[in-house]
Parts: structure tokens; sequence; C-alpha cells
């Protein structure tokens, strides 16, 4: 090949169509989604520290978790939640679900799933609660700082907070008398609102999780105001590793009991929403708020049926690894096509 | 006069909201909320003229037949069914409409979810040719961007530690997820932090104009 | 038969006596000497004392008491308080539990939502472990809930935002009397006019990006103030400038700049209200509609000057595709990566809110980014103090700097400074508020 036919071509591949890079990442990120296969992850200092912190803690604690992301962001967002609440769940601590973030509920509907899918002896009122979404963003954490009754009257369903059936809030009365705070989340208000106006007023233990592309802003707090910090995918990849490594028998027992287990939920809120409606039909008076929360509810869980219940299910974050890292392949392979091509067009203009 | 009373209304507002951070006393403990509900309240307010302007231009391309007048049909359509289906809550049980319920929770979950997904999911394809165009070694700078993009994109995988697991223990530092933990940690933070001190001093430079009535562009003509 | 009959018939009774009389003797007494005192530096918080009666149920013996017998152990404390102890109105505050050792040793701090200059009463009850209550402890002495005109943990934050402020001002002040201020080249601000000179050759549009975030952020606010400055060029070179905005206030205040900016070039007929346009308020939906435009406007010229989040590379890259030339300003550290990468011109945080002064070449606006230098000197030199003395402290004390600084180990002289240097900004760093970050 001579030189100007090699020049033409080396300056065709510097300057390379990007549909055909486009071309190529969709081929790596959908044959590893098609052949799945998740490698060991290993787990770095950050994710160790939260891990450590929610294995350490005395069972019983009480653990703020905020969900404070969209379902936009849930395919990045909604793994390192599943692996935290097993977690937290398997160590039967108390757990607070809230959410700043208004198109969350759906996000915290989830999460209730999985803690009565797969975690039936923890009770709802009992061992978790869900606080549900308060508009205010940082104001809500400001007014939970001193007083969590200020803002939280009900909880998701409409039930009196201070009702004595509320186990669960015996003894809470403010952010200060949470044992860890947790939040997961995208954007604002977000990790750094709870770390700012929450864990560092109160100087309770702070952790969460965030998309990979908002962590490197929340590594100033590290490790003073927040012992630890899952970044991605790639965070809640290592988190899954910890866990499994750490329950793998837990986790396979809930493979075994979670099918039945939803079924048995989607009965339990059949029969509430037709006592509502029955209620609704003798007295003409009923509480449609809850009857709305539990349709809600049933529905997630008679999706959450159709979904396959394998190991893949506690594999989220590992299963996506494979894309992610056929993906990154590709662009450093990329950047080293550019770099040599690059490299030698300039070396032939400088003999020239 | 008509520069002259926004301009005391932002003096006066700007003030106040700095004094307040420092008096621990009623009813200053309360004006950050009430300024926020204000504004929201008069955001909200503004929605009717976002949305007037909306339906104005995209009615009269399609009016006109001018050129893509066709989006701008699926637009007012998108808009004008929404408002219905919201206005008139149907599909809704009962008197009260929650995010969760009837036919905009359909549309939600249907329609605006996996658009906004497949909008985010176009960052993978353009992050790779942005990657391409823009990871050269040019000089000294740009092959330091260059051999910290790859060590970072390796760490982010389970090759990183694969890769360099053989080091010994004394070289330990080298393994790729302690080099992208010490790049995270120590010069990108730095930096970070640089630009955030920059930022911090930057808003309270142009927060002051505002509230002197230095910079008054914002108020536009007299 | 009867014998039996009147036999069972009193073990019964005793039977359902038992419980009461065995309550009686198991209600733990009340805490005693009950004192409230208003804390001093933030008068909305309420400082209670009590003397506790009997072990706490994790065995210590918090007061030298005589031990009570088990049942007797405290598992916890109720607190109420009133305004009128005759009103029989009470407010529930806290319960304490034993797991919770401070509170059994006998302080708490009760804090208020906001100060009401209320004066208040409080009184305590012991809780058994088997939920059973006391008696309620005699009332404390009255205490006013009430704040303080002043704030003293931040007198730091106070002092260094004076110094900030007024280093500021005094050069606006300075910049008017003297004759020109040297500001660096600042390339992507030099460049604006000669985009707009491009597109104009080229008879191509402008598409101004002023952000995401509403007028309230604000990188808006500087976004909108250096649109005005480029309405008023490109009203000059008469080329078409198209203005997507996200938000309705946005929407009102670009259109009163831009127009503001034609009519002081001299060109108001050539103003529509066209120009500023709203688009969308969701975040994806907004990047969608700005896609479109420059697909199909294909413009030579894109300016992105404000607050972004993940758009901002979808929007760089389709204007890339394009092949417009794109200037980007932004102060979200997190998306200023992707502006640098796909953009050919980048103002990188403070260079978007210098670029009004700089565009304007205003003798104020250009004193104030003089002043804000003041800022960053402030800020080098504490840095540079506090990593000479944390290095000094390190190395004298064999410790860790995070010990030194959190005080769990003795180091000397140099320790002392880093303390001091820590509480100065200890309150700043949790009190100041980047905005639109």
């Amino acid at each position: 090949m001579n030189k100007y036919k090699l020049k033409n071509w080396l300056t065709k591949l510097n300057m390379i169509d990007r549909r055909i890079i486009f071309l190529f990442i969709a081929i790596a990120v959908i044959i590893p989604t098609i052949f799945p296969g998740g490698c060991k992850e290993y787990p770095t200092e950050m994710s160790a520290n939260i891990y450590n912190k929610i294995e350490t803690l005395p069972s019983g604690s009480r653990v703020l978790m905020s969900l404070d992301y969209d379902p936009a962001s849930a395919p990045e967002l909604q793994p390192m939640t599943n692996a935290l609440l097993r977690h937290l769940c398997m160590k039967k601590h108390k757990i607070y679900l809230m959410t700043l973030w208004q198109t969350a509920p759906s996000i915290i509907r989830r999460a209730e799933g999985l803690i009565k899918t797969e975690f039936p002896e923890m009770k709802e009122e009992i061992d978790y609660v869900n606080l549900g979404f308060k508009g205010g963003l940082q104001g809500v954490i400001n007014a939970i700082l001193t007083d969590i009754y200020q803002m939280y009257s009900t909880d998701n369903k409409g039930d009196n907070l201070k009702d004595p059936k509320f186990e669960v809030m015996k003894g809470v009365n403010n952010l200060g008398d949470m044992d860890l705070i947790i939040s997961v989340s995208t954007g604002t208000p977000g990790l750094k609102e709870w770390i700012q106006f929450g864990g560092d007023m109160v100087k309770k233990p702070t952790c969460g999780g965030s998309t990979a592309v908002a962590t490197p802003l929340l590594f100033p707090y590290y490790p003073q105001q927040m012992f630890g910090i899952l970044g991605g995918i790639k965070g809640a990849a290592e988190y899954e590793q910890l866990l499994i490594d750490g329950h793998k028998d837990r986790l396979d027992k809930i493979l075994k009991t979670k099918p039945i287990q939803i079924d048995k939920e989607i009965a339990k809120l059949e029969k509430e929403i037709s006592t509502i409606d029955n209620e609704i039909k003798n007295t003409g008076i009923g509480n449609i708020k809850r009857k709305s929360v539990f349709e809600a509810n049933k529905k997630h869980l008679e999706d959450l049926k159709a979904e396959p219940v394998d190991e893949d299910m506690y594999k989220q974050a590992i299963m996506r690894m494979g894309p992610q890292t056929v993906a990154h392949l590709v662009i450093i392979i990329f950047i080293i096509i550019g770099n040599i091509t690059f490299f030698i067009i300039r070396r032939m203009e400088k003999n020239k | 006069m008509k520069k002259q009373i926004p301009l005391l209304i932002t003096f006066i507002s700007g003030l106040v909201m700095i004094i307040a951070i420092f008096i621990p006393h009623y009813p200053f403990t309360k004006m950050e909320k009430w300024f926020t509900v204000w504004f929201n309240i008069i955001a909200v307010f503004a929605f009717i003229l976002g949305g007037g302007n909306l339906i104005r231009m995209h009615g009269n391309k399609i009016y006109k037949r001018a050129e893509g007048w066709g989006y701008s049909l699926v637009a007012i359509i998108g808009f004008v069914g929404m408002l219905t289906i919201g206005l008139l809550q149907i599909g809704v049980d009962g008197y009260f409409q929650r995010v969760d319920q009837g036919w905009t929770d359909k549309i939600y979950w249907n329609i605006i979810w996996p658009l906004a997904s497949t909008m985010f999911a176009l960052l993978a394809f353009f992050v790779a040719s942005a990657s391409y165009r823009a990871f050269r070694a040019k000089n000294v700078e740009a092959t330091i961007l260059l051999a910290t993009a790859i060590i970072i994109l390796l760490a982010r995988t389970f090759l990183g530690a694969v890769l360099t697991d053989w080091l010994p223990d004394e070289l330990a530092f080298l393994k790729i997820p302690e080099l992208a933990n010490w790049i995270m940690t120590s010069p990108n933070l730095a930096g970070q932090r640089a630009i955030m001190i920059g930022i911090a001093l930057g808003i309270i430079s142009t927060s002051l104009k505002i509230i002197l009535g230095i910079e008054r562009s914002y108020l536009g003509s007299d | 038969m009867r014998i039996i009959i009147l036999t069972g018939f009193i073990f019964i009774i005793v039977l359902t006596f038992i419980p009461f009389v065995h309550a009686e003797n198991i209600k733990p007494p009340a805490p005693t000497e009950l004192r409230a005192d208003s804390v001093t530096n933030i008068g909305w918080t309420v400082k209670i004392k009590w003397k506790s009666p009997v072990i706490a149920n994790n065995g210590a013996n918090t007061n030298n008491n005589t031990p009570l017998s088990p049942s007797n152990s405290i598992a916890g404390y109720e607190i109420q308080r009133t305004k009128d102890p005759n009103s029989g109105v009470w407010e529930d505050r806290r319960f304490l539990e034993s797991r919770l050792q401070e509170f059994i040793s006998g302080e708490y701090q009760d804090m208020s939502w906001f100060s009401d200059g209320n004066i208040y009463y409080y009184r305590m009850r012991s809780i058994n472990k088997d939920n059973i209550a006391g008696e309620w402890s005699e009332l404390s002495n009255p205490v006013t809930i009430d704040g303080r005109w002043f704030d003293s943990d931040k007198i730091w934050l106070l002092i260094i935002g004076i110094i900030i402020s007024m280093s500021i001002i005094i050069y606006i002040e300075l910049a008017k009397r003297q004759k020109k201020l040297f500001i660096r080249n600042i390339a992507a601000l030099s460049s604006i006019e000669e985009a707009i000179g491009r597109s104009t050759e080229m008879g191509k549009p402008i598409v101004y990006v002023p952000g995401i975030l509403d007028v309230n952020d604000v990188q808006t606010l500087s976004g909108l103030i250096i649109l005005q400055k480029v309405s008023k060029m490109v009203a000059e070179y008469d080329t078409k400038i198209n203005v997507p905005v996200s938000k309705s206030l946005v929407l009102t205040t670009g259109r009163e700049m831009v127009k503001e900016a034609y009519i002081s070039a001299g060109r108001p007929d050539a103003y529509t209200d066209d120009i500023v346009h709203y688009v969308a308020e969701e975040q994806f939906a907004y990047v969608a509609g700005i896609n479109g435009i420059i697909v199909r406007e294909k413009p030579a010229t894109v300016f992105y000057m404000g607050a972004f989040f993940a758009e901002s590379l979808i929007l760089a890259e389709t204007g890339n595709t394009v092949g417009a030339i794109q200037i980007a300003g932004t102060a979200m550290p997190a998306q200023l990566p992707f502006f640098i990468a796909a953009c050919d011109y980048t103002l990188i945080g403070e260079e978007l809110f210098a670029a009004s002064a700089y565009l304007s070449g205003d003798p104020q606006l250009l004193g104030s980014l003089k002043g804000q230098d003041i800022g960053k000197i402030i800020a080098m030199t504490f840095i540079l103090l506090g990593m000479v003395f944390s290095t000094l402290a390190v190395i004298f004390s064999g410790s860790d700097l995070i010990s030194i600084v959190k005080g769990s180990s003795d180091a000397g002289f140099f320790g002392e400074i880093i303390k001091f240097l820590k509480d100065i900004f200890t309150v700043t760093t949790t009190h100041i508020k980047l905005g639109g970050m």
C-alpha cells in the first residue's frame, strides 16, 4: 500500500464516523446482556465500610433509608437499594423508608415489596415503616432534625404514627434517634443534603449510594462526614459480592421462599381491598387512600410475580457489570486506535 | 420607579436572608421556608405562561404548515392530551388523584418513563464518541489525561483487579483499583475542591452584585 | 364439695388481686431534682438534668443509690412539658430508652422547631421493662425558650463573609477611579464574537441554552446575563438566535433581557417574542426538544451557559454532529468534563460568573473580579497554613491526622493550631450552600 493510500486510510480511521462507534458500543452492550455472565467483584474500601457498619450494628438498630431517585435512575440505583435492604433485613435492623423526591413513591413500593416477599419475618409497623414522600426538599431534613412528627404524622397508608401499633416508632422523635442514615440518590436533594443538613448536624453515621457521574462530587465528604459510598453499578456489584460472600445461604433460602411469599402477599392485599370495598358498600364510607395504596402494592407484586426468581435476582449489578466491562474495553480500544492513527499521521507529516 | 422598586425588593430580601442565617430567633428562622414557598407560588403561576407559549408557537407552526410542523402536532397532542386526562381524572376511583393512579399513571409508565430512559441511555453512545475524539495525546497534559482515563475505565470493571492482581504487596499501590482510588481521592478531589472554592466565590460575588444593584441587566428594559 | 368450691373461689379472687398488688409494688419511682436550663448559644434548646433513683436495667448505678429489685429497673423515661401546669395540657417531648446510656445518667437536650419566647415547665416519669409507668416527678423550674439574637457558632462564618464581601465592594469602588484593570484572557469569552460572526457568514442561526434550573439559581442568572450580551452582538450582526428554555420564569426574564439587548443595539424591529420560547419542564423532554432544534436548524454556533445535569453530553455531542462551534459554561463540577471533552470552549466554574464583567468591560463589574481574587488569596493562605501545620503535627506527634483533628491524640502546639483552623471552618462547610450543585 503506498504512503498516500495509507495516510488516506489512517485519516479516515482517525475521523471515523461516529455511527460506527455507536454500532460497536451497541454490540458491546447487547451481546453480554443476551449472554449474561457475571464475574467475581473485588470490593473497595468504601463499599466494605458500609457493609461492615451494617454488619456490626447491634440487631434492631434504627436505620433511616431515603430513596431519592426517580424511575429513570432505577436501572443504576435499584440494585444497590435492593442489596442494602436485603442486608438490613438479614441483620434485623429497624428500617424507616422515606423519600424527598415526588417521583419516587413507586421506588419505595418496590422496596416494601422486597421486604414483604423476601423477609416475611419483618413486620410492617413493628420492624419497618414507609413514611412516604413529603415535599420541601432539604427542608424536610431540617424539620425531622428536631421533630419527626412535625413532618410525618401518618405513614404512607394514612395511619397515625403515634398509634401504639407502630412499635417501630417507639422512642423515635427526631433524626438524632437514628443509628444510621442511608441515602440512595441521583441528584438534589440527595446524599449531599443528607450529609450537610442531616448526618453532620446530629453527628450520626451517614452513607449511601449515588450514580457513577455524581459520586466524585461526594468524595470531599469522605471519610469524616460520610464513611462510605456505593458509586454506580460498580459499587452495587461490590456490595452484592460482599453479601454473597457473607450471606449466601440466606440468599439461597430467599430463592426458595419468595414465589410462595408473593402469592401470600397478593392474597393478603386482596383481602384488605375487599374489606374496604365491603365497608364502602355497607356504610358508604371507607379509607380510599389506604385502598389505593393496597391496589398499587398488589399491582407491583403481580408484576414481580412475572419476574424470574433465580440467582440472578441478587446479582443484578454483577450481571450488569458484563455489558459495562465490554463497553469500557471497546472504548479503550477505540482510544488506542485513535492515538495510534494520530501519531502515525503526525509522523508522516513531519517526515514530508 | 420601574427599576427602583424591584431593586429595593431585591436588596431587602437579599439582606434579610443573609441576616437570617445568623439570627436563631423567630421569625428569621422561618424566613427561608417562607421565601421558598412564595417563590414556588409565583413559579406555578408562571407555568401558565410557559404552557401558553408552547401552544402558541407550535400552533402557529401547524397553522402555517412550516417546516417540521408534524413534530409540533405531536407536541400539542401530548400536551393537550395529558392535561385533559389529568384535569378530568380519567381512570381514577374516588375523589382525589394520586400520582400513581388512573391513565396519568399508565401514560407516565408506558410513555414518559421509557422515553426518558432512552434519552438517558444515549449517553453511553455519546461517551464513546466523545472519548474517541477527545483523548488524544497531543501534549503532556493530554497524555496524563489519557492515562488516567484508561486507568479509571479499567478500574470500573472487574478486569482492573484481575489484570494487576499478580503484583507483590510492596507494589500494591500500583494495582489498578488502588491507583484509581488514589486518582479519585487525591488529584481529582483536589481539583474539584479548587473548582468548588472558585465557584463559591463567584456565587458570592454575583449575588452581592445583584443584591447591591450593581448588576441590573436581569431587570430588562426601562 | 362446698369446701372445694369455696377454696377455689378464694384462690381465684387472690389470683385476680395479685397483679394489682404486685403492680403497686413494681411501679418504678420517679426521677428527682429535675432541672431545666436554656442553652446559651442557641436559645431554642433546653438542657434537662435529673437524678436517676435506681439502677438502669443494663446494670449501671449512675447515682450510687440503693439498688431495688430487678423489676424496678428502668427501661426509659417519658418527658412532657407545658406552658401552664394548672391547665392539664401537656405536650409529649420524648421517650428515652435505656439502651441510650447517656440519658439514663441524667441529662437530655430538648430542641424545639423554633423559639417562641414562651415559659415552659417539664416533668418526667420512669417506665420499667414491663412498660409500667411510675408517678410523675416534681415540676422543673420554669425555663424560657428564647432565641438569642446572634448564633455565636457562626462568628467565623460572619467574619470571613464580611472580609470577602468588603473586598469585593472596595475593589468595585476603586475600579471606578482606576483607568483600566488587567483581566487575563478567557479564550471562551474572546471567541464569542468570532463565533457569532461565523454564524452570520454561514447564514445559520445561533442556539443559546440557558440551562435547566430556574431563575433563582445563580448559574441561570449568569447565563441570562451572558445571553443579553450575546443578543446585543447578534442584533448588531443581524443574525438569528433561538433560545429554548425549560422554566417559565426563565422565559419571562430571558425575554426582557433579549428585548433590552435588541433595543440597546438599535434593532427593536428585529426582536420577536418567539426568540425565547418554552420547550418542556422535564429534563429529558427539554433535551429531546433542543436536540430536535439543533438537528433541524443546523446552527453554526451553540451556547450552553447555565446549570446542566446528565443532559450536558447529549446536547454537546448533538451539536458536534451538525458541525457547530460550541461554547459552554457551567458551575456543575460533574458536567465540566463532558463539556470540556465535547465543546470547543468551556467556561469553568467561576469563569461563568466572571463572563458578564468580562464582556461588558464595565469597571465596576471588573472590580468585583479583583475582590473575588482576595477571597481566593484567603483560601489559598489557609490551605497552605493547614498543609504546613498538619504535616508538622503529624511529624512531631507521630499520630495520624484524623486522630489529631478529632483530639484523640495530643500533637502539642501544631495540633492545637490544626484544631483551631478546623473550628474556624467547620460551621462554614456545614452551612454554606453551594448554589446549583
